[in-house]
């Protein structure tokens, strides 16, 4: 391969928002754990038959009957910019919705701006320029 | 001194004698054309009664204060431009900036000139004409809470965020003045500005606290309950709820906690997006640990993403509501340590209070043994001042009045009667002047004095402080007659506060701050005392003594409010910058094609085309450190280099500022253009949706077709927005465009037409497309097994047939294959299966007539 080629490559790798190798809705824990190591900590979810295993302090997942669902991961670098996501996603249909939160609290509301045919959202906080994560999930 | 200590004063020694001088700092120019001037003192010189800070709450002290504050920039460049009738360059600086910068948000917005303030000539006289008052306190708090915390305590009837038309609040029209401040919150808030310093007073983001109109809740109703709200945008709102005080005692109230709460809120903003990039600071890992705050996120059952907060086994929480989530705990922690101090040693665990007190109040902890011990030490210096002259006073002439405040026990060696009665009868009237000036310096000292035990305890301590101050000085004049006066040579240089700034500015971003300060304070200490010829045994505790009247966080703090009200002068000079760089940004041509990329400047939750969004983040580095090259005082330019990375990190936020006022402006104007554009090309592009429906992806739904519909006529729109995504701006134009068009007569004829092709041509163009190919392959079968003859036809018709049929299936797969690609297909989302349906109908048909003209017609009896 020419040496220009090599460079494309790296810069397309390093430029492109990072897609998960985990294909959810199918890939199962065995497989998860394969890539990712053993999980350093399982937690139980109020929801039957799933549950989160965590990796690391960045990268979450939620398991669903031997299958994950979702994956929770923290930003890096550029990815924590909502402007960035917001160019990312600028020719996808979006969608807004606001995360459930609890009735007293009175600090800024959190959104979950989601792109479904990239099976990926953001999670912000109104009026902030970072995002606090980035929910991957089966895309439609 | 320990033997390990001198080997390192020594050590040091010895480096300051052979490293070069440090380069001169602005700062220390700066503070050369200073005049300090001392409130309290002056306070303290008319006054013997035990005042507290309620009873000096009077014009005269604000002005004083005020007059305090602006000295610093006594020779900074004055600003240019005009504010109605005012010419800027004939104020103090600070007033000139502060109307530059909030100049058009004061006062009525529904008028602009419903208030005639021709006859001020300084802001506090404009904040009282809102009042509606002459020279009173108010117009001095909302100036001095300007210059104390760089931002703006709302005098002003628009409430941001919330409702933009001035005047109008929860659907009901408001009085200016029901936005305003009673005498006993205006107080407070002067009270609650004595109380905070860094990082409480130096927010760069924040913008305005707004007070919503008295009586009422917030608009929004999922805030109907909440008292105060803070925005990372830089808003803080407040109702009455969360401004109440005791009226007899203003003191006391919620006010205190709320606000302090609120301005908490924003340390987390500011700290999350300047420090970790992140939305909130109390987020990162460190104050979860400290706080006991764990979290679980996952997706429920309803689809939505949901983060559970949870509170370690055994951790406390300060307060029920400081288990709601980390920000929230992060708020409440911090208010109620610096509010509630004897509450927050309860229950708060002890890392988590020593997190806090490092990081956010100077290494103070405000429980009332501390508050009493802290009191006590910061006059340390000034009490063992006092003792000097009265040692110097009681040995030249020791008959004085008769006093018992001193016993000969409060000594270890204690002096002889006369004089000792001298020291009690001097002590005794110094200690009522150092408690004296405690309660109008420290805003919590009355009501603790209130309480004789604290009062008694207090008392005890700075008796103990003089006894040994007194103490110190006996013994040394015993071992060395001139030690007084070389000490007192000594004694002058405590109070040169330069010394630790450029400790501080030395150690600046080293990884142990700290130590280092502490360690560049005793060399220049050792320097100074060497010079004095005073005995190596004290030099220790002579720095030990600097460095408890300056210690390494009040110098901090103290260096950086220095920096912050110099960089504040030079407004003048950012702002011109930012101008220059913004301009030549917004005249390059524009595209959203490479990602945004650098986070110098952001735009909260906005959005910028990404071509001007990287030009501004590109350049702006190199524009601020031209501005900080730029900056002079007395033709000194900036030489140290620690002070200027110090420089850049206060410019940025300015620099900022102005270029988010900017964009917040062409935000406006492009919006109001776009509604031009918009209602001038609403018809035409009604017209051209439906003159052609190749836009359409997916015929079949009809949810999706008008979702196709509103992203075709946002792209017909002739406008290229650079503060919008163009999705967003287009929204209602697009949705208007599109509103009933599945019902419109051409949509309806266009997808009538699209039937017929699609029954009609699509499947008989299928079947067709099966035909050529098998006929084109049973061609090659007859090759491979002749018909030439009757012997040929019957011997093969098993192979020939098989020849034919076992290839049927790949035929009709690269079909339906080649199908799948037609637009027409996808546009009505014909499914494989269908296809293959369809196929299979005509299947055997389709067979019969390939191999009756292609295999002469003599296979047909063996069917």
């Amino acid at each position: 391969m020419k040496p220009f080629s090599i460079f494309l490559l790296i810069l397309v790798a390093a430029c492109g928002a990072k897609t998960s190798s985990v294909k959810y809705g199918k890939t199962t824990v065995a497989d998860l754990i394969q890539e990712k190591g053993e999980p350093t900590k399982k937690e139980a979810i109020p929801i039957k038959g799933s549950s989160i295993l965590y990796f690391s302090d960045t990268e979450s997942y939620q398991i669903k009957d031997d299958i994950v669902t979702n994956g929770f991961i923290t930003p890096q670098k550029e990815e924590r910019s909502l402007l960035y996501w917001k160019h990312h996603f600028k020719d996808c249909q979006t969608v807004l919705k606001k995360l459930p939160r609890k009735a007293d609290s009175h600090g800024p509301q959190e959104y979950e701006l989601s792109c479904p045919e990239e099976g990926r959202s953001i999670i912000y906080s109104e009026g902030s320029e970072f995002i606090s994560r980035i929910v991957e999930y089966e895309s439609k | 001194m320990r033997a390990s200590n001198l080997i390192v004063l020594v050590l040091l020694g010895t480096i300051g004698c052979t490293k070069k001088p440090e380069p001169k700092t602005l700062l220390s120019q700066w503070e050369k054309q200073i005049v300090f001037d001392s409130t309290v003192e002056r306070k303290l010189a008319s006054s013997t009664n035990n005042l507290c800070l309620n009873d000096i709450f009077t014009v005269e002290t604000l002005k004083d204060e005020v007059r305090a504050l602006e000295s610093k920039y006594a020779n900074s460049p004055r600003v240019e431009g005009y504010w109605k009738h005012l010419d800027l360059s004939r104020l103090a600086v600070p007033q000139a900036n502060f109307l530059k910068k909030f100049g058009e948000a004061i006062g009525d917005r529904t008028n602009p000139d419903a208030i005639d303030y021709s006859r001020c000539y300084d802001v506090p006289c404009i904040f009282n004409k809102i009042y509606n008052k002459e020279e009173h306190v108010a117009g001095y708090v909302h100036y001095l809470w300007y210059l104390k915390f760089g931002h703006m305590l709302s005098a002003d009837n628009e409430v941001p965020v919330h409702n933009k038309t001035p005047g109008i609040y929860n659907g009901k029209r408001f009085k200016l003045s029901d936005y305003l401040y009673a005498d006993h919150e205006l107080y407070s808030l002067w009270r609650l500005s004595l109380m905070l310093k860094a990082p409480h007073t130096t927010l760069s983001k924040m913008k305005e606290i707004q007070k919503i109109p008295r009586g009422e809740k917030f608009e929004p109703l999922a805030y109907k309950s909440s008292c105060g709200l803070a925005y990372s945008s830089g808003w803080i709102l407040m109702t009455d709820d969360c401004i109440r005080i005791d009226e007899k005692n203003p003191d006391k109230g919620s006010f205190y906690w709320s606000l302090t709460h609120e301005l908490n809120h924003q340390i987390d903003f500011q700290e999350g997006d300047l420090i970790y990039k992140a939305p909130y600071r109390s987020h990162q890992k460190d104050y979860l640990d400290v706080s006991g705050l764990t979290f679980v996120e996952y997706r429920n059952e309803a689809g939505e993403v949901v983060k559970e907060w949870k509170l370690k086994e055994g951790r406390k929480l300060v307060s029920s509501y400081a288990g709601t989530n980390a920000q929230e705990n992060f708020a409440e922690s911090l208010a109620i340590f610096r509010v509630e101090g004897d509450v927050s040693h309860s229950k708060m665990d002890k890392d988590h209070l020593t997190f806090v007190s490092r990081n956010y109040y100077q290494e103070r902890f405000f429980d009332t043994s501390s508050q009493l011990k802290g009191w006590a030490t910061a006059t340390e210096s000034e009490s063992s001042k006092l003792a000097l002259n009265v040692i110097l006073d009681c040995s030249k002439n020791p008959s004085s009045g008769k006093s018992n405040y001193f016993q000969k026990s409060d000594f270890t060696n204690p002096p002889a009667n006369q004089i000792l009665n001298c020291l009690s009868y001097h002590a005794s009237d110094i200690a009522e002047r150092i408690r004296a000036k405690v309660m109008i310096s420290e805003p919590e000292s009355c009501q603790t004095f209130a309480n004789k035990k604290y009062k008694e305890d207090f008392n005890q301590l700075l008796k103990a402080q003089l006894a040994n101050s007194f103490q110190k000085y006996i013994n040394e004049l015993d071992k060395d007659k001139g030690y007084i006066a070389r000490y007192q040579k000594f004694q002058k240089q405590l109070d040169n506060k330069n010394i630790g700034r450029e400790a501080f500015i030395a150690c600046y971003g080293e990884k142990e701050e700290q130590q280092c300060y502490e360690k560049e304070v005793a060399l220049k200490i050792s320097e100074l005392a060497n010079s004095l010829l005073l005995p190596e045994s004290q030099i220790m505790e002579m720095s030990g003594q600097y460095l408890s009247r300056y210690p390494y966080y009040q110098t901090n703090n103290e260096t950086f409010d220095y920096y912050q009200s110099f960089i504040s002068s030079q407004q003048d000079l950012i702002f011109r910058q930012a101008d220059d760089l913004w301009e030549r940004c917004l005249q390059m041509s524009h595209n959203d094609i490479d990602p945004p990329q650098g986070t110098h400047f952001t735009i909260g939750e906005g959005y910028m085309i990404s071509s001007l969004y990287n030009c501004i983040n590109r350049q702006i580095p190199s524009y601020i450190q031209s501005v900080v090259r730029d900056l002079t005082i007395d033709r000194l330019k900036v030489e140290h280099p620690k002070e200027e990375v110090i420089l850049t990190e206060q410019v940025r936020p300015e620099f900022n500022f102005r270029l988010q006022d900017h964009y917040i402006a062409r935000k406006k104007n492009e919006y109001q253009e776009a509604v031009r554009v918009a209602k001038a090309e609403l018809e035409i592009t009604k017209k051209t949706l439906v003159s052609s429906f190749h836009w359409i992806k997916n015929a079949l739904d009809l949810n999706k077709v008008t979702a196709d519909c509103q992203i075709e006529a946002t792209r017909l729109v002739n406008f290229q927005p650079l503060f919008h995504l163009k999705k967003d701006l287009f929204k209602g134009f697009a949705e208007y465009s599109c509103s009933k068009i599945t019902e419109s007569p051409e949509f309806k004829k266009w997808i009538e037409g699209s039937e017929d092709l699609l029954s009609g041509k699509l499947f008989k163009g299928l079947e067709n497309n099966v035909l050529l190919l098998a006929t084109a392959h049973a061609k090659t079968c007859v090759e491979k097994y002749p018909v030439d003859n009757l012997f040929t036809r019957i011997r093969y018709i098993l192979k020939r047939d098989a020849c034919l049929f076992d290839e049927w299936p790949k035929i009709e797969a690269r079909v339906i294959e080649d199908a799948l690609k037609d637009p027409v297909i996808t546009k009505f989302k014909v499914s494989r299966s269908e296809l293959e349906d369809s196929l299979s109908s005509s299947r055997a048909e389709l067979q019969r007539q390939v191999t009756k003209e292609q295999f002469k017609g003599f296979t047909n009896f063996l069917f």
